[in-house]
């Protein structure tokens, strides 16, 4: 459907690109496609009335009551003129009326014109009248493009106004002709297509570029699209836990770098461990579902403590995955450091000494030459991070419904109370579809120790329980929807 | 006259002990009683937790006559955030995937000068370079 909608605006389309001429013909039967291509109209809109001069649809006047040039008009685009005859069919609605004509008028282009169009003062350079008595028949107009501006190779635009005096009636044109070379820019408020700065001429203008020098690299792309989402896990995981959901709170930002042909160059990936409400030494790790490893050429920044569960390819992914995965944090401990040694919650109590918050900034790069990346195969949606509980390689805690790598022990799998069941694709969920982990868009404060994560967000037993589809604010912070008292 | 009496007599009889089997009855509620604390939480099976929409925006290309690319850009409506970009061809037709918070009801989509202001109103959105016609 959506081809064949294009294709009918491609088709029906009333302006068409020749060699060298400009044409309007109104056969889209819609002025706003002629607008999109930066030609104006005044007074003057499409009609498929009888009075129509060729096809379905010509350009209809109101009624001619006005010698004014600037009642009722036509104005091209932007172009550069060429030489030779301005052709045009017209005809009047009735014979009515003293006298009715057609002025053609030129505009140059001035930068210092007050107007944001930047047209400058019009030279009317024609002038057709219809012959009296007046009549109906269609008028075949040939208009000499003016000596001062034929390939003058400056930007011009001409106005095409209809004009009348005594009694009512309106014109039809069609089938206009300019010869000339369309020079009108649609996504700059119409103004003559002008050189692009683009100082790493990589086809995305500076203004747009991210990285207006490096060539590799133009535009930026983070999820989420301000600050930082703050992901919160339970570590009990087949059992329940106490669903403070403070085993490990981590705050994160996700920059997909793509460059001019919009393809990801590199991902820089920002996580700021915060607390860690948990007695055993979890690790921390993410992957894109269904992004393969053969994409990646390299991993930097995440932090590998010894001794570890994981081993690595030369790129820096995890080995023995089908997807590519990436090891942030093989031991959380290690840089949340339980204070008193040992382990232990780590700024989850307010009595107790806080721990600065831990940053680790990693850098995947992406294959850009062969197998390269699309945006939409590292979206939020395919975010997979989870926690690999206690140094145990094998247990591993998603977000509901996020499948697990291809490392997970699954005979955990559906054991306690976890009601995973790989064949319906359910994961990590309880039989009443309780999760082990959150992850907000958005980083909020997390819960103190032991107490309930409902406690603390005022709405979030409403948003949950409307399936997400009421109090969708419930976590920001706004008046009466957080219990600051419970918060860490 | 007996007979009204009677039949009268058993219609009460039959609407109390309708009454005092749906007082004794296992009655369920038609809506579950709200949540105290997480673990008395239910929701659908299909409800992923997730605070953020993934979003199809079905770009419909416009035959522009000569080729103009730009930066095709999806935000916020004040343009603080933003949640696409991409440098596009102003003829090309595609699809922009983005990921938005539930809570945002409208997006700003920007191509060069051109602006719109899109309603969020379903997962799937879409946009055309098509403006009204100003006289």
């Amino acid at each position: 459907m959506k081809k064949i909608a294009i294709l009918l605006i491609i088709t029906l389309t009333g302006f068409v690109s020749k060699s060298q001429t400009m044409s309007l013909n109104c056969e889209s039967g819609n002025r706003s496609i002629e607008q999109g291509n930066c030609w104006a109209f005044g007074s003057v809109s499409y009609s498929n009335l009888e009075f129509r001069i060729n096809g379905f649809w010509s350009m209809r006047t109101n009624q001619l009551t006005n010698l004014s040039t600037s009642a009722c008009w036509v104005k091209t685009p932007w172009f550069k003129p060429g030489s030779g005859n301005i052709t045009m069919k017209t005809r009047l609605e009735n014979a009515s009326g003293t006298s009715r004509g057609i002025v053609f008028t030129y505009v140059p282009y001035d930068a210092n014109a007050i107007s944001s169009t930047k047209e400058g003062t019009g030279t009317p350079f024609y002038t057709y009248n219809f012959a009296t008595p007046l009549d109906i028949w269609v008028k075949d107009i040939t208009v000499p493009i003016p000596t001062a501006i034929a390939n003058s190779n400056q930007a011009y635009k001409i106005i095409i106004s209809f004009i009348g005096s005594g009694g009512s009636g309106r014109a039809f044109a069609d089938d206009l002709v300019i010869p000339g070379t369309y020079w009108a820019n649609p996504t700059n408020n119409c103004l003559p297509q002008a050189l692009i700065v683009d100082a790493d001429n990589d086809g995305v203008q500076d203004i747009d570029d991210a990285y207006p020098n490096d060539a590799a690299r133009a535009y930026n792309n983070v999820f989420p699209s301000s600050g930082y989402s703050t992901l919160m896990f339970e570590d009990l995981w087949p059992s329940l836990g106490d669903y403070d959901f403070n085993d490990y709170v981590v705050d994160y930002k996700i920059n997909r770098i793509t460059n001019a042909a919009n393809k990801v160059v590199e991902i820089k990936a920002e996580f700021v461990s915060r607390a860690a409400g948990a007695s055993r030494p979890n690790g921390f790790a993410f992957s894109f579902d269904g992004l393969s490893g053969s994409k990646i050429t390299g991993v930097t920044g995440n932090k590998i403590f010894t001794p570890n569960p994981h081993t690595f390819n030369a790129n820096g992914t995890e080995a023995g995955q089908t997807d590519a995965h990436f090891v942030v944090v093989s031991n959380i401990f290690k840089v949340l450091i339980p204070q008193g040694g040992g382990s232990g919650g780590v700024n989850t109590n307010p009595t107790a000494v806080r721990v600065p918050n831990d940053t680790t900034r990693m850098t995947i790069s992406f294959n850009t030459t062969t197998n390269t990346t699309n945006l939409s195969e590292v979206t939020l949606a395919k975010f997979n991070p989870y926690l690999i509980v206690n140094q145990t390689r094998g247990t591993e805690i998603h977000l509901a419904d996020k499948t697990p790598s291809s490392l997970v022990n699954s005979a955990l799998l559906g054991t306690a109370d976890d009601n995973s069941n790989a064949g319906s694709n359910r994961f990590y969920k309880t039989k009443n579809n309780l999760p082990w982990a959150l992850n907000v868009t958005s980083s909020i404060p997390y819960m103190k120790e032991t107490i309930d994560f409902t406690k603390g967000y005022n709405n979030f037993i409403d948003w949950s329980g409307s399936n997400g589809t009421t109090n969708t604010d419930w976590y920001l912070n706004l008046s009466n929807l957080r219990d600051n008292n419970n918060l860490y | 006259m007996k007979h009204i009496k009677l039949l009268t007599g058993i219609a009460i009889i039959i609407a109390a002990s309708s009454c005092t089997k749906i007082k004794d009855a296992d009655y369920t509620p038609t809506t579950s009683p709200k949540a105290n604390n997480f673990k008395e939480i239910k929701v659908a099976n299909n409800f992923n937790w997730s605070t953020t929409n993934n979003i199809e925006l079905n770009v419909l290309g416009f035959a522009s006559i000569s080729p103009i690319s730009n930066t095709f850009i999806v935000s916020s409506e004040n343009q603080k955030e933003v949640y696409f970009a991409s440098n596009t061809l102003m003829s090309e037709s595609f699809t922009a995937n983005f990921d938005l918070p539930s809570h945002v009801k409208q997006v700003r989509v920007t191509f060069g000068s051109i602006s719109k202001v899109l309603d969020v109103n379903s997962k799937n959105i879409s946009f055309d370079y098509l403006l009204p016609v100003v006289e």
